[in-house]
C-alpha cells in the first residue's frame, strides 16, 4: 500500500461502556409469538372499531378518493388516509356520521368491522411450529420456544454488542490517528466498488448502471437520497477501509509496503480483541 | 391472504383485486427475509393477496416471467400487471406503493 500512518493513537485510551445489560425485549418475543399463532389466525366480525380492524365503508363526498360505495380499508395501516382513519375509531357497525378529509365533509356509513385474532399462544402450535422452521429443534413446549427465542436473540445480542464496542474503538483510534493518505490509491478502491455494485445490483437482476439509477430507485435500493450522495458515501467508505487496514497492519507490526489488499486480512485486531474481552463484562437478564 | 400458485392456478390467482406476487426460492437468505415482511403485511391487510411461486416448483411461470434475480416482487391489479420490484425491499416502501395502487 501507498498510503502510511504518520502517527498511531492508542486504542487503550479509548472510551466504552464496560457493563452491558443484555435482555430480550418484549415486542421481540411478541412478534416472535405471533409467527406461532399466525396459522391458526381467524378473522371475526366485531361491532366498535379499533385500530387494526378492516372496515368495509360506503362514502359520499365531493373528494373523488372519498366518494366510493365500497370502501375497504385497515384502520390505522396508514394506506387510506391517516387522518380520515382515525375518526373511524370507536364507531361502530351500521353507524352513519360525518366525517372530514381535506376540508371536505364525507358522509360515511360503517357496513362491517372485521378483525383478525389470533389463538393463545400454546405447546401444540409452539411444537408445530418448530418441526418446520429452521432453530427449533427438538421443541416441543411454549416454554421451551420461549427459551430458544431468547437463547437466539441474547447471543445475537452479545455479538452485536462486542462487535459493536469492537467498532467503536477502532473508530476513536481512526479518528485520532495521523494518516497520510495516497489519493490514488482510495480513487483505486473506490472504482472496485463501484465495480462491485454493479455486480451486486446484476445478480438480483437490476442491469441499471448506478449512474443511470433514479434517485427514487437509489432510496428504495440502497436508503439514500440520491446516487450522488451514495457516491460520496462510497468514497469516504474507502478512505475508512484503507484507514482500517493500515490500522490492522500496525497492529500486527506488518509493513503497509507489504499489503497486498487482495489478501491481507484488514480486519484483524487481535491485540484490540484480547483487550476488550478482558475489559468488558455482560450480564443476561431473562 | 398468502396463497402458493402453481404452473396451472397462477393465472387464475392473479385475475382479481390487487394481488402481491412473490417469486422466490426455499433456500434464497433474502426471499426469507421479504417472506417475514410479506406475512406481516398480510396480517395487517388481509384483504391483500399475496401470491408465492416457488421457482422450483413452478418453472413454466418463471420462464414466462424471465425470472433471473429473487426474490422478484410483482404487483398486480385485476389481472393486470403494473410493474416489479427485483430484490428484497423494505415493508414501508411496498406500503408505499400498494396505497397508490389499492385507493388511487
Amino acid at each position: 500500500m501507498r498510503s502510511k500512518i504518520n502517527t498511531l493513537a492508542d486504542f487503550h485510551d479509548a472510551p466504552f461502556e464496560r457493563k452491558i445489560v443484555l435482555s430480550c425485549p418484549p415486542e421481540h418475543m411478541e412478534k416472535k409469538l405471533r409467527a406461532v399463532t399466525r396459522a391458526g389466525k381467524q378473522v371475526i366480525d366485531v361491532t366498535r372499531i379499533e385500530a387494526g380492524d378492516v372496515v368495509t365503508l360506503s362514502a359520499q363526498s365531493s373528494l373523488p378518493k372519498f366518494n366510493k360505495p365500497s370502501l375497504v380499508l385497515t384502520v390505522g395501516g396508514g394506506l387510506f388516509d391517516k387522518a380520515f382513519e382515525q375518526q373511524l375509531l370507536g364507531r361502530e357497525a351500521g353507524e352513519s356520521f360525518t366525517a372530514q378529509a381535506q376540508d371536505t365533509p364525507v358522509e360515511v356509513t360503517v357496513r362491517t368491522v372485521r378483525r383478525t385474532v389470533f389463538p393463545e399462544p400454546s405447546d401444540e402450535l409452539a411444537k408445530k411450529y418448530a418441526e418446520t422452521h429452521d432453530g427449533f429443534d427438538g421443541v416441543e413446549t411454549l416454554e421451551q420456544y420461549k427459551a430458544r427465542v431468547t437463547d437466539a436473540y441474547l447471543e445475537e445480542a452479545h455479538r452485536e454488542a462486542y462487535y459493536e464496542t469492537l467498532r467503536q474503538v477502532v473508530v476513536y483510534v481512526l479518528s485520532h490517528t495521523d494518516f497520510d493518505f495516497d489519493e490514488s490509491e482510495i480513487e483505486e478502491q473506490y472504482q472496485e466498488e463501484l465495480k462491485a455494485a454493479a455486480e451486486s445490483l446484476k445478480e438480483q437482476g437490476i442491469d441499471t448502471p448506478l449512474d443511470d439509477m433514479s434517485d427514487e430507485e437509489c432510496r428504495k435500493r440502497f436508503g439514500y437520497e440520491s446516487i450522488a450522495a451514495l457516491k460520496e458515501d462510497m468514497h469516504n467508505g474507502c478512505e475508512e477501509m484503507i484507514a482500517t487496514m493500515l490500522y490492522s497492519a500496525a497492529l500486527q507490526g506488518v509493513d503497509p509496503a507489504d499489503i497486498d489488499p487482495e489478501t491481507f486480512d484488514g480486519y484483524n485486531f487481535a491485540p484490540v480483541e484480547d483487550y476488550l474481552k478482558q475489559e468488558l463484562e455482560f450480564q443476561e437478564v431473562r | 391472504m398468502i396463497q402458493y400458485a402453481t404452473d396451472e392456478t397462477f393465472e387464475e390467482l392473479v385475475s382479481e383485486g390487487v394481488v402481491l406476487v412473490d417469486f422466490f426460492t426455499k433456500t434464497c437468505g433474502p426471499c426469507k427475509m421479504l417472506a417475514v415482511v410479506l406475512e406481516e403485511l398480510d396480517d395487517e391487510f388481509p384483504f391483500l393477496n399475496i401470491v408465492k411461486v416457488d421457482c422450483e416448483d413452478c418453472p413454466k411461470t418463471s420462464d414466462r416471467f424471465g425470472i433471473e434475480g429473487i426474490p422478484d416482487l410483482y404487483y398486480y391489479k385485476d389481472g393486470e400487471m403494473l410493474f416489479h420490484e427485483p430484490g428484497a425491499v423494505n415493508g414501508d416502501y411496498i406500503r408505499e406503493k400498494l396505497s397508490g395502487i389499492l385507493y388511487a
